[in-house]
């Protein structure tokens, strides 16, 4: 037998209809294999099993028998000689056989009648004892263990034989009787029978179980076969896969590397060592933390750590310092082994060129959209032609400029969408272009869509590919309609600013030289005249250098406005009152024209000044004799509308809008018959807008011309939201009749007295609550009771201050009801204004001369100012700087101190900033400068009661108004 | 035909040879060991002589009325302990004769001293109620009485008369019913009736007077 599938034929060859139960041909052959292992280690069991039984067999003959004796002599017992060669003879065949052939069908025969045989021997020479028959059923239950049915009934039919043979003819041989029964014979062989049926019927089912277990096993070794082969084919795909990865990571050109969660690298290719400029053992030992550059370590370390407390995804592009100028960008994911160890596998790529590239074209594409979105949001027409002149581009503001959309103009030569006026000269120039010379900008005329031509600049230049190739042209147009305009105003604006500075000065000139080269006397009426005429003029030229001024400063946007509240009539009058001598010189007669006061909170100087303005071109375009009004009206809006009315020709509706142009006037030829430089109006809008209001003009042939302009008011009711407080040096006029009001503090304000107006009883007793008046003008019949009722009012509660009163009144009382010590006069409506004032006069006391020091270092100023406040009766201490001034102010102690700001040695700051800190901190303080203050300026230059004024922007009588109020008296020295 | 083919039929060729030969063999063996076990004397003791020939000895007396039993034993013979268990069966019979008195001749040949006699079948003899153990120093009683092989039993009556002669045994060392020890006892109990085994087996003992012997032989071959 040389290979076991033979064998196993051999084994089953005669039939086995077991196999026919197994379900696989691989459960066929494991049957076919576990029944051969049996059989085979059944063989070589009994093999040991009949040496021993041999052996054994010799040794129990040597003991119970070992001699057979004849008298004295003694003999080895035929039995051990039977046991030893019959033995030998039943056991080394079987023996030979079951280790030489076992499994063999003839192996387990041959044991099988030998084991019988052997019982038979055993019996025989026992004389039959049963303990040796019970051999028989031993062996019979050994022979089983072959779990074949044949060998057993060869087995059985061996001893059955025996025992039939045997006991028939030599009973003793095998029942140790002489004489027995052939019954005795069937009584053994049933018992062998019946123990047969049992192992057979177990062999059977252990046969069964065999073929289960062999089923079964089968099926695992098929589906074991299976894993096997797919373990295989899996191991072959991951080695391969394994392979291919090594590889992969040997010749990647990325940096790969596997790393703990503290970072620390595991595995690293040769490539990450490289990217990082490491050796590769450093690389593996020291990781990568010292080479990020130091700017970078935190944000590196913040995401790494980020990746392992959360995402588990690190992905980040950082510097290295290992190399100038390197950048890389790192990407690993977190990967969970089998047995919970979190590590790190990710990527390193140099993207240092990448990164300046991206840089490069991040900087490329800005400049691109920075380009685009100038072309695209230029306000200048900016089209791109090829070198044949075919129009390629077209942006917003050619569309604008030319009305032609894109879409309509592209692929379309220039020359016929935009033609020009002069097109030889500019052909002649776009070779020149093209020949590469430089042109600078040059002016011309297109013709729009809509047939406009209009001025336009051109800049032309050559696109150049990336080869530096000419692909075509770009031109810019600008739009210059408006500066030619602009240009053509300012030409004009020259012209008559020239004649209006030169007509005053020659005025003055000419008025000088009369008097100083003596041709007309000094002191007579040509002299006075010439002077009036030398002053008008210099008012003249001030006001044209102050409107220029003031132009300037609005463009700036430096203009600031004091705000303060003041009464609408307040401001009329004002300007009513400066315009009054240029009125009246055009034989123009000025009304006002205010029912109501109004409270505005206002620049008061820049509102009059907007109301002279209007005033004044009113006069000037009105025709001798006729009136011009300036009234106040309510708005519905709760804005207060100032308006400025005459009767001359008016305007037409087509120079209406740009009459508040700047160098705008309606006839602007040297022939005008009107003087003006034309930055009123534009000088009055801009004062309107600042002060939130809105300025508008209405004209008509038939009626004249209306400019008005719109005030928001503090309240609504016409009256002053608070009432002021009035000192010693005032006058509280309690009149009920808004008129007469009005016509009192316009007289009164012009001798200079400062006149508080209260309309009702209330407001009076409000106001003595705080303080007390100099003088109280007091009408009688008020709205809510008799003015007299001041007097007892004033008596109860004031009763050791004596405050004089003027009745007014309409109403004829007799003396009885007047008679009181406080009355010192009454007056019988209508009076005489001239009558009133002079007894007000004698109330008010002489005050004692007041001290003023005036700082200025210009001389001639120094030279006026003093006139003036010598005029007034008023001490004045000269000094031309700051330093000085500190010097003398401990010794005069001045009762006002007139600053001007640009000083020597110390500038008007310091002075006040060193007054502030000593005795002289609450002196009034007139800052009269000709340098534009603002807020911050302001807060610096205060003492105590501070007023601010203009050089050369106020009249010399507001200037004197200023000081006198400052010094709290109407008139200083009576 | 491969080699492996030629081996295999060598091999198979070769144990069917060593099958036939075994069988043989088998068979062979069977009949030397059974021949063996029924080579005993067999038929009356011709030599046995009377003990009223021999005049009896001076250790077996045979009496007139009395039935006089003599087994002859060789002490180391292994067959023997089945006669001494037969033995031991008939005489512990109840309803035996009164007048039976039995003698265990245990051999000594010459050369042998008394301790060749002491073992399990002297013991064994010893041991059995009625019988008297009598050493044959010499093998004289033996020769006297003709006895040749160990287990050879005889019966004697009154007037010497050999009444048996035989072995008590059906083969060697073999216990159970035998012819016998079964006519045997059929004499010592003095009723002829047959003897059911207990294997219902019928033997009928009415005329045997001798029956074979197996055991030793109690003479030394020189």
């Amino acid at each position: 037998m040389n290979t076991e599938e033979p064998e196993e034929t051999k084994a089953f060859g005669w039939g086995d209809k077991r196999a026919l139960l197994l379900n696989t041909p691989l459960a066929e052959t494991i049957y076919r294999r576990e029944r051969l292992l049996v059989y085979r280690q059944t063989d070589r069991m009994f093999g040991w099993l009949m040496i021993m039984q041999w052996v054994a067999s010799i040794l129990v003959a040597m003991v119970v028998s070992p001699y057979s004796w004849a008298g004295r002599e003694y003999f080895i017992h035929p039995h051990i000689y039977f046991v030893t060669l019959l033995g030998s003879v039943l056991t080394v065949f079987p023996v030979y056989l079951a280790f030489r052939h076992a499994g063999e069908p003839i192996t387990r025969f041959v044991i099988a009648v030998s084991q019988m045989l052997y019982s038979g021997m055993l019996i025989h020479l026992t004389g039959g004892r049963i303990e040796t028959h019970f051999h028989i059923f031993g062996s019979l239950a050994f022979l089983s263990f072959y779990r074949d049915w044949r060998v057993l009934v060869v087995a059985s039919l061996v001893t059955m034989l025996d025992h039939f043979i045997r006991g028939y003819f030599i009973p003793e041989s095998i029942y140790g009787v002489a004489l027995a029964s052939p019954w005795r014979s069937v009584e053994h062989v049933w018992w062998v029978l019946f123990e047969d049926v049992f192992l057979i019927s177990a062999g059977i089912r252990s046969l069964s179980v065999m073929i289960a277990s062999a089923n079964k096993q089968a099926e695992l070794e098929s589906s074991g076969k299976r894993v096997e082969n797919l373990v295989k084919e899996r191991t072959w795909q991951l080695d391969a896969s394994e392979n291919r990865y090594r590889v992969l990571c040997e010749t990647a050109p990325l940096g790969i590397f596997q790393a703990a969660a503290d970072g620390r690298c595991i595995y690293i290719n040769q490539r990450f060592a490289e990217i990082f400029g490491l050796t590769y053992k450093d690389a593996l030992d020291n990781g990568w933390n010292h080479v990020i550059a130091p700017e970078h370590l935190e944000l590196v370390t913040s995401a790494w750590l980020k990746a392992v407390s959360a995402t588990g995804i690190f992905d980040l592009q950082f510097r290295i310092s290992t190399r100038e100028l390197c950048w890389v960008h790192s990407k690993a994911s977190r990967v969970v082994a089998g047995d919970g160890v979190e590590t790190y596998v990710g990527t390193i790529e140099d993207v240092t060129d990448m990164v300046m590239a991206e840089q490069e074209r991040m900087v490329r594409d800005q400049v691109q959209a920075r380009m685009a979105a100038i072309v695209e949001h230029s306000n200048d027409a900016i089209v791109g032609t090829s070198l044949q002149g075919t129009i390629l581009s077209w942006n917003p503001a050619a569309e604008r400029l030319f009305g032609w959309s894109s879409a309509e103009v592209l692929e379309r030569p220039k020359a016929e969408v935009l033609p020009g006026v002069r097109p030889e000269a500019e052909i002649a120039l776009f070779k020149s272009i093209l020949a590469g010379e430089k042109v600078g900008e040059f002016e011309s005329t297109r013709v729009c869509k809509d047939g406009r031509v209009i001025d336009v600049a051109l800049t032309c230049s050559l696109v150049l590919d990336s080869q530096g190739q000419s692909v075509g042209l770009s031109i810019i147009y600008r739009d210059i309609s408006q500066r030619k305009q602009v240009e053509k105003r300012l030409s004009e604006f020259y012209s008559t600013i020239s004649h209006e500075l030169r007509s005053p000065l020659t005025s003055i000139r000419g008025a000088l030289s009369l008097i100083d080269d003596q041709i007309i006397d000094m002191g007579s009426a040509e002299c006075y005249e010439m002077i009036a005429v030398a002053r008008t003029s210099s008012e003249r030229l001030v006001r044209l250098i102050n409107d220029i001024l003031d132009i300037k400063k609005i463009e700036a946007g430096k203009l600031e406005l004091k705000l303060e509240k003041a009464s609408t009539i307040l401001l009329v009058t004002r300007a009513i009152g400066d315009m009054e001598g240029l009125a009246r010189a055009s034989n123009i007669r000025l009304l006002a024209d205010t029912d109501f006061d109004y409270t505005v909170e206002v620049d008061v100087d820049r509102i009059i000044q907007v109301l002279i303005n209007l005033i004044s071109n009113a006069v000037k375009f009105s025709v001798e004799g006729s009136c011009v009004v300036v009234g106040v009206q309510p708005r519905p809006d709760g804005d207060v509308r100032f308006s400025v009315s005459d009767q001359g020709v008016g305007i037409p509706a087509h120079l209406q809008s740009r009459l508040f142009q700047r160098f705008q006037q309606i006839d602007s030829s040297d022939t005008r018959p009107k003087e003006g430089t034309g930055l009123g109006l534009a000088l009055s809008k801009a004062i309107v807008e600042e002060h939130r209001g809105i300025i508008g003009v209405y004209s008509s042939s038939s009626t004249g011309s209306t400019f008005w302009f719109d005030l928001p008011t503090v309240d609504s009711d016409g009256q002053l939201a608070s009432l002021p407080a009035v000192s010693a040096s005032s006058i509280l006029l309690v009149e009920d009749d808004d008129i007469i009001a009005q016509f009192m503090r316009l007289s009164f304000l012009k001798q200079g007295y400062r006149m508080v107006r209260v309309a009702n009883l209330t407001d009076a007793f409000k106001i003595l609550d705080q303080s007390r008046p100099g003088l109280i003008l007091l009408d009688l019949n008020l709205p809510d009771g008799n003015g007299l009722d001041i007097l007892a009012y004033l008596k109860e509660n004031f009763p050791n201050e004596d405050v004089p009163v003027i009745v007014t009144t309409g109403v004829d009382l007799d003396k009885v009801s007047l008679a009181s010590p406080v009355i010192l006069d009454c007056f019988l409506k209508p009076y005489d204004m001239g009558l009133l004032i002079k007894a007000v006069e004698k109330v008010i006391v002489s005050a004692p001369t007041r001290r003023i020091l005036l700082i200025e270092d210009d001389q001639a100023t120094r030279l006026v100012i003093g006139k003036q406040l010598t005029a007034i009766g008023a001490t004045c201490m000269e000094v031309t700087n700051g330093l000085e001034a500190l010097n003398v102010i401990d010794t005069f102690t001045p009762d006002l101190i007139i600053l001007d700001v640009c000083l020597p040695k110390l500038d008007g700051f310091d002075v006040i900033n060193i007054l502030q800190k000593g005795p002289f901190a609450l002196v009034p303080l007139l800052v009269y400068s000709a340098q534009d203050l603002n807020e911050t300026d302001r807060r610096k230059l205060s003492l105590g009661l501070t007023r601010y004024l203009d050089k050369g922007r106020i009249s010399p009588q507001e200037f004197v108004s200023c000081v006198q109020e400052l010094l709290g008296h109407f008139k200083v020295g009576g | 035909m491969s080699s492996a083919d030629t081996s295999d039929d060598a091999g198979q060729f070769s144990t069917t040879k060593f099958a036939i030969l075994w069988a043989f063999l088998v068979v062979l063996g069977y009949c030397a060991m059974v021949s063996y076990s029924f080579d005993g004397l067999v038929g009356p003791a011709v030599s046995v002589r009377s003990p009223a020939a021999t005049n009896c000895s001076a250790l077996v007396s045979c009496r007139p009325n009395e039935l006089t039993l003599i087994t002859f034993l060789h002490p180391q013979c292994p067959c023997s302990t089945a006669t001494v268990s037969e033995l031991t069966t008939l005489l512990s019979k109840k309803n035996l004769a009164s007048n039976l008195k039995a003698y265990a001749v245990i051999s000594r040949p010459s050369s042998c001293s008394d301790d060749f006699v002491q073992g399990a079948i002297y013991d064994s003899v010893a041991s059995i109620k009625g019988v008297e153990v009598v050493i044959d120093r010499g093998d004289l009683e033996s020769q006297r009485f003709g006895a040749k092989v160990s287990g050879q039993t005889l019966l004697f009556d009154g007037q010497g008369k050999c009444l048996f002669s035989g072995g008590i045994t059906s083969a060697r060392g073999e216990v159970g019913a035998n012819a016998g020890a079964l006519a045997l006892g059929q004499q010592v109990i003095g009723n002829h009736a047959e003897i059911t085994t207990a294997n219902t087996n019928t033997i009928n003992t009415t005329n045997i007077t001798a029956t074979p012997v197996f055991g030793c032989s109690l003479e030394s071959s020189h």
